[in-house]
């Protein structure tokens, strides 16, 4: 289901795949409807030389201008929204003549984008940002080639599951709900891709009733308490490294005479947290956060109100930060799991 | 200084409460934690439980033994917990209702702030919970509970 290449055309979308093509009316979003005897074949552009007669590399759309790309070859086009327009004289020309530095793109591009006054070249893991107008190769911007990974598309995802020993009402639903989405927002910013695993209502199960007072002691890191061991066994639905989430009524530290609204210590092998219904919004991110290795930062200075993992639900200006070492951690996680593009 | 109930919500706003938490209240907070057991943040109505239950006075302690007759789950909870934290009286009246109380989590708080000091027959209906419980698991705390407490 790939395409070799796309083109923008205002009140068109043009997709390439080997010596076919499909013509799309749309807006600015949204797939459109492909239009009336499309696909066609590509040899209707009219190209000269064979160029593209098996399919293009790239193309590019440059206001009155539009370019394709072929191996070490392009040419470009005068035309408007519709129709094959009229190949430039001179072209197909050597893709050398757009400059580009340190052998990029010399045998060719995967891609090109028109960003107003930036056009993209990508050819492998790199990539060149140039400024120019509707012709001519203009200039490339200063520190480029530059690597891929500078678009943030390689992220990690994490599963996380809900497991509710309170009954699941509309209430509690929201929380849900809010909670999850507090978190998915707020680590897409640390490149993890939260997704939704399974929730499961266990408040019809008896044998788990006490445990809707859970004491998980002091809630120290590797240290689960006999409650801890007892309710995270139940893992219905999770795989190995999906993070299961329990609702209880009350987190309680028996031995401290004191509660917790959340606690992420947890069974080895057994990666979760336990939360109570809360309206303070990141308590499920802070929590998942732990999971992935996160410790709080200190209380001082006040500055550190701002950050996720501060140990209290008084955040200052949220949404909370999360901090450039925050996220190599979470991404470092073996919970967090590559989801390449 | 005294707290309003704005001070304390902030200052009980930790996730992990500790003893560093509660460190610093006293009797002029007593009336600002009276006012937050009602609050609409269950976990933060029974922090105030645990607040009072730290504080040496009569009127704090009266707070913390009516929580035992909340209708708020959590605020029992804490009510049980601290339980073994109030003179011996007040413990048994409390540990007495609590002990009894719908909830299986909730009697199985009030199971493990049962002490030696505690009532004879308050001791003994830790041991009835023990042979008769509906929950198992309650059954084997209280099972393992009573024997701690019987002399």
């Amino acid at each position: 289901m790939a395409v070799d290449a796309a083109l923008y055309s205002r009140s068109r979308c043009y997709f390439f795949k080997g010596n076919r093509y499909i013509r799309v009316t749309r807006g600015d979003t949204g797939p459109g409807t492909v239009d009336s005897g499309y696909p066609a074949p590509i040899s209707n552009w009219g190209w000269p030389a064979g160029f593209g007669a098996n399919g293009i590399d790239a193309a590019l759309y440059s206001g009155t201008k539009c370019y394709f790309f072929k191996g070490n070859r392009y040419i470009r086009v005068t035309r408007g929204d519709t129709g094959p327009g009229t190949v430039d004289p001179g072209y197909p020309a050597p893709i050398s003549n757009w400059g580009w530095p340190a052998g990029f793109g010399a045998n060719g591009i995967d891609a090109a984008l028109y960003s107003g006054t930036k056009c993209y070249f990508f050819d492998g893991d790199r990539y060149v940002r140039v400024t120019r107008g509707d012709v001519g190769p203009g200039t490339v911007d200063p520190g480029y080639p530059a690597p891929m990974s500078n678009w943030g598309w390689d992220r990690e995802f994490v599963v996380v599951h809900y497991k509710s020993l309170v009954p699941v009402t509309d209430a509690i639903r929201t929380f849900m709900d809010d909670q999850f989405r507090a978190m998915q927002t707020l680590f897409l910013g640390s490149r993890i891709d939260v997704r939704r695993g399974s929730n499961q209502d266990l408040s019809k199960d008896t044998g788990l009733a006490d445990f809707l007072a859970l004491d998980v002691g002091p809630c120290l890191l590797g240290q689960p308490t006999q409650e801890h061991d007892a309710l995270f066994a139940h893992r219905d639905g999770a795989g190995p490294d999906d993070l299961v989430v329990y609702i209880v009524q009350s987190l309680v530290n028996g031995t401290g005479n004191t509660n917790l609204l959340g606690c992420a210590t947890h069974p080895n092998g057994q990666p979760g947290a336990a939360v109570v219904r809360t309206g303070a919004a990141w308590l499920l991110a802070h929590e998942c956060g732990h999971v992935l290795g996160l410790r709080h930062v200190p209380r001082t200075p006040d500055s550190n109100k701002d950050r996720l993992m501060y140990p209290t639900v008084g955040w200052t200006n949220p949404p909370p930060d999360v901090v450039a070492a925050e996220t190599t951690t979470m991404l470092n996680s073996a919970l967090s799991r590559p989801a390449t593009f | 200084m005294t707290s309003t109930p704005d001070d304390l919500r902030r200052r009980l706003s930790d996730i992990e409460a500790t003893e560093e938490t509660y460190a610093g209240l006293g009797p002029d907070d007593v009336p600002a934690l009276v006012a937050l057991l009602g609050d609409g943040e269950e976990w933060l109505a029974a922090r105030a439980v645990y607040a009072l239950s730290r504080i040496d006075t009569d009127e704090a302690r009266r707070a913390v033994a009516s929580a035992a007759e909340s209708d708020q789950f959590a605020v029992r909870v804490a009510a049980a917990s601290s339980a073994a934290t109030m003179p011996a009286g007040l413990s048994d009246t409390m540990l007495t209702r609590l002990l009894d109380d719908p909830e299986p989590a909730v009697r199985k708080m009030a199971v493990r702030a049962t002490t030696e000091r505690n009532s004879t027959a308050v001791r003994e209906r830790v041991s009835e919970i023990a042979a008769r419980d509906t929950s198992s698991r309650l059954r084997n705390v209280a099972e393992a509970h009573a024997r701690t407490i019987t002399s």
